[in-house]
């Protein structure tokens, strides 16, 4: 851990955005260290595009101001940000070939001919695909073209890489494998990195930091970990991971009383009022079945099961509008049929709630 | 503000200066065109007696009438072969697609003028003696573009699932062709027969080359000894089927908005 | 098991020759027209093209085309397609990509106004152009109140560069319409990449844009040269036959102004036209595929 990783790269402050009447980014601000890779989750529309295309340079803001290595660049158009940026799809300049490409950028540099091609080869070497530098990017897969679109992002060895939902538009299999890639890459390189996609394994598996934003705003920003298990608010708390919204009460005194069981609020709930009807976010890992029907378990009926390999889902009518889903191994899950009579019962210690 | 903002001030300029300028150059000649056909000889000021003169030749109607009723013809024989022939190489024919594609644009290579030389010494009598031989040249002078438009059409829509999709749920082969085929591909058809009427009413080389007389060649021959009428008439003729054309084309976008939903309409309808 | 399938078999052969000449019915009437109204008038220009009467066969009228009068005609068909197709062409781009970067709306516009204007063509086409830029046309009186006098400086409608203009009115739409495809197919990654990267407009167009959009750019002129080169009844209706154009030649033969001792003089160079119009729409097919390639 060199003091090099904690000093700030990048810092966005206060920025905002409005198309017209609609405001694609309020008052949003986000600090980047060096070496670091943040994701930028959300809904379409949420403005976490619009972050990373004004962070490039590519789009105008209103307000605030970025700074990168300490300097204010904002007013500084795009082609002298040094930022290397993936498109989802299509970046590549389809008359030239793969190393042309990655040497694209050293070429605008004036950089000579033998040293860009070396550094290309190097690149290519880094996403193995040196064998390719003489195919055009028609001649390869999707995967093979986001790869080689990263080699040359790379290949000025940018202040700051931007991807933006580089991902969505490859299969699924290789979407886990370029998102590999990508993150290997990105700690070989300690290049700072801002990711922006929409889809949250694809956040949680290789940030180092994830914001969830929503309507332009950023509702949090923290480790996956703390993100899943400490959400902020019910938005965070239902778009990152599986939640079962189910019907509860205040108790007062700081609980809830849900199905037969009265729990503590979580404490970053918004304070309620007592007797007022809530929603209470439950994950269905935090959900057991059993046989024992305790007056504080709910009694329930097993409509679905599904296999998804080491954990089985389990669908549970407890007479409330949808189903609970419960997560169980699925070494436990044997012992369950569909039709049978469970006793429910949450094992969270504190809940979140959310209004109806 | 970044490079957006600068780049488009640089060009929007530019850019109104260069469509301005198009504009200039393809109003200039209509509009003084116009002009000249409104004058009166002897400078006596503006009239539209040149317009008036246009519809009392006597040759005017019937010409008109030849002109249209060769372009019915035209359409229909185009209808009757070339819709077949295409929607056969998108369904069994796959294979003699290609063969037929390079076919098809074999016409536009053929200059006109050249067809028209063929075309009056091959003719054997009995079609030479007919002018409706005229609507067959049209509609073969028009097969690069309706067999393309037809042939692009047919592409753009699932042809052979729906097909498929209406066999399996047990219609007959006519029931098909009727329900599913003939309203999946109504749009390209009418475009094509767009095409062959278009052609039709403005084939001048190959019609007066074979020294029949339709509307555009009638044009020619009445404009000797009337300079100001003949300039009414060219611009009535081609302010009439700029007209047309724009009408036409612009009923096609309403009716493609409206397409999608009643195309799904008809084939639940269809296959009920 | 073997006798059905042998059975079978014979079933399927026995009716393989005439069901599958009976599926092909519906080709059938494209077929004929199109051998009847086409394929054999083409034959008999060749054909005839080589007869030199009495059953004898010989290469005479294309001796004769080769000659000087009929080489000039080729050689100004050649140049009027060659620079009204380049002018309209540059032109027709320019406009194209201005109309390109527009609003949809306006882009729709534009597009059905193409479609309408690259239609223009023949005798009405030459007698607006008369109104306009003859000696006494709307336009030049306008110009002479300006100041300019383009008669006086050596321009009349009635020639090579008279015809390139009117051309001009049904190319430069037909450019925009034919080349429009290929600018929409240029993505806006492209540029942003090109600026991430830190390269400038010029680099930009240079290094990028240029290189993507010349192939379609040379289909799209090719096609023009195509259209002008085979151009009959404007051509004729502005220069009568004071302008020597191989069409008008055809013409003349076919209208018996011309005598000539080669009766088939027009057949030859008939084919002598289809031979330039395929050998430019090979080169047309090649750009094709060129553009498609990368």
């Amino acid at each position: 851990m060199s003091s090099k990783k904690s000093e700030i790269k990048v810092s966005l402050n206060n920025l905002s955005r409005h198309y017209g009447s609609v405001a694609a980014l309020q008052n949003f601000s986000l600090e980047m260290k060096t070496g670091e890779m943040v994701s930028l989750l959300g809904p379409s529309g949420c403005g976490k595009t619009t972050v990373l295309r004004i962070l490039g340079g590519l789009d105008p803001h209103h307000d605030g101001n970025i700074l990168v290595d300490g300097e204010d660049i904002t007013g500084l158009p795009s082609d002298k940000r040094n930022m290397g940026m993936v498109f989802q799809a299509y970046s590549l300049f389809p008359n030239m070939t793969v190393a042309e490409n990655v040497e694209y950028g050293l070429r605008v540099r004036k950089v000579s001919q033998e040293v860009r091609r070396k550094k290309s080869m190097e690149l290519l070497e880094m996403v193995h695909l040196s064998h390719r530098g003489n195919a055009y990017p028609n001649q390869l897969s999707g995967g093979q073209q986001q790869r080689v679109a990263l080699a040359r992002a790379l290949a000025i060895s940018p202040k700051v890489l931007l991807l933006d939902e580089p991902l969505s538009a490859l299969d699924a299999q290789v979407r886990v494998q370029i998102r590999e890639e990508i993150r290997r890459i990105q700690l070989e390189t300690e290049t700072t990195t801002l990711f922006v996609t929409h889809d949250q394994e694809e956040a949680m598996s290789v940030s180092d930091r994830v914001g969830v934003m929503n309507a332009g705003q950023l509702e949090q920003i923290d480790s996956p970990t703390v993100l899943y298990n400490k959400p902020k608010t019910a938005f965070v708390a239902s778009f990152v991971g599986v939640t079962n919204k189910i019907p509860a009460e205040i108790d007062g005194k700081g609980r809830v009383r849900i199905l037969n069981q009265k729990i503590d609020l979580s404490k970053n709930s918004r304070s309620a009022s007592e007797g007022e009807k809530v929603f209470a976010l439950v994950r269905p890992e935090n959900l057991i079945l059993s046989n024992e029907f305790d007056t504080d378990a709910q009694p329930g009926l097993v409509i679905t099961k599904s296999f998804l390999g080491p954990l089985t889902k389990l669908g549970v009518d407890l007479g409330i509008e949808s189903l609970v889903y419960v997560n169980m191994t699925s070494q436990e899950a044997r012992k369950i049929d569909v039709g049978d009579r469970v006793a429910l019962k949450i094992t969270s210690e504190e809940l979140m709630v959310a209004n109806a | 503000m970044g490079a957006g903002t600068m780049k488009s001030r640089i060009f929007s300029g530019t850019r109104y200066l260069i469509l301005g300028l198009g504009l200039v150059f393809f109003i200039a000649p209509v509009a003084s065109a116009i002009e000249f056909s409104l004058r009166s000889y002897g400078n006596k000021g503006h009239t539209m007696a040149n317009y008036s003169w246009i519809f009392q030749q006597e040759d005017f109607f019937t010409n008109i009438t030849i002109s249209l009723k060769l372009a019915v013809l035209s359409a229909v024989i185009t209808v009757v072969t070339v819709v077949p022939a295409v929607t056969f190489l998108h369904l069994e024919g796959q294979r003699y697609k290609r063969i037929f594609e390079f076919l098809a644009i074999l016409p536009l290579v053929v200059p006109v003028v050249s067809l028209a030389i063929g075309a009056q010494k091959a003719m054997p009598l009995f079609i030479q003696n007919s002018q409706y031989e005229l609507a067959f040249f049209y509609v073969v002078i028009a097969i690069p573009y309706t067999f393309q438009s037809l042939n692009v059409g047919l592409s753009s829509i699932p042809l052979k699932t729906l097909v498929e999709a209406s066999r399996s749920l047990g219609a007959s082969f006519a029931k098909t062709v009727t329900s599913v085929i003939v309203p999946a591909i109504r749009s390209a058809i009418n475009a094509a027969v767009f095409l062959a009427v278009t052609l039709s009413f403005g084939e001048f080389t190959l019609t007066s080359l074979l020294h029949w007389e339709t509307f555009p060649v009638w044009i020619t021959r009445v404009s000797q000894g009337n300079v100001l009428g003949s300039i009414a008439l060219s611009m009535f003729s081609l302010i009439g089927a700029w007209t047309l054309l724009i009408l036409v084309q612009s009923a096609q976008n309403v009716q493609k908005n409206r397409r999608s939903k009643s195309q799904v309409e008809e084939m639940e309808e269809a296959t009920a | 098991m073997t006798l059905m399938t042998s059975t079978q078999d014979t079933t399927i052969r026995k009716n393989g020759g005439v069901s599958s000449l009976l599926k092909l019915t519906p080709l059938a009437p494209f077929s004929l027209i199109f051998l009847f109204f086409f394929c054999w008038p083409i034959f008999q220009i060749l054909k005839n093209s080589l007869d030199q009467g009495k059953g004898h066969y010989g290469l005479s009228a294309y001796r004769l085309m080769f000659t000087k009068p009929y080489m000039h005609a080729f050689t100004t068909s050649l140049q009027l397609s060659f620079y009204s197709s380049l002018t309209a062409g540059v032109i027709g781009a320019v406009i194209a990509f201005y109309v390109h970067r527009s609003k949809s709306g306006f882009k729709s516009i534009i597009a059905m106004l193409s479609g309408v204007l690259a239609n223009s063509g023949g005798v009405p086409l030459a007698f607006m152009f008369i109104a306009a830029f003859g000696a006494q046309g709307g336009v030049v009186t306008v110009l002479k109140k300006l100041g300019i006098d383009i008669y006086g400086a050596g321009f009349t409608l009635y020639s090579l560069t008279g015809l390139i203009l009117v051309y001009s009115f049904f190319q430069i739409p037909l450019m925009v319409l034919v080349f429009t495809p290929a600018l929409e197919g240029m993505r806006n990654e492209w540029r942003e990449a090109n600026n991430s990267l830190g390269g400038t407009n010029i680099q930009f167009l240079r290094w990028v844009l240029i290189p993507v959009l010349f192939p379609a750019f040379l289909a799209s002129i090719l096609l023009l040269f195509a259209s002008a080169f085979s151009a009959f009844a404007t051509a004729r209706a502005l220069t009568g036959g004071s302008v020597g154009l191989v069409p008008l030649v055809i013409g003349s033969l076919i209208d018996g102004n011309v005598i000539t001792d080669q009766a088939n003089l027009g057949d030859a160079l008939a084919v002598g036209m289809i031979f330039v119009s395929a050998v430019v729409m090979v080169f047309y097919g090649f750009s094709l595929r060129w553009a498609r390639g990368r």
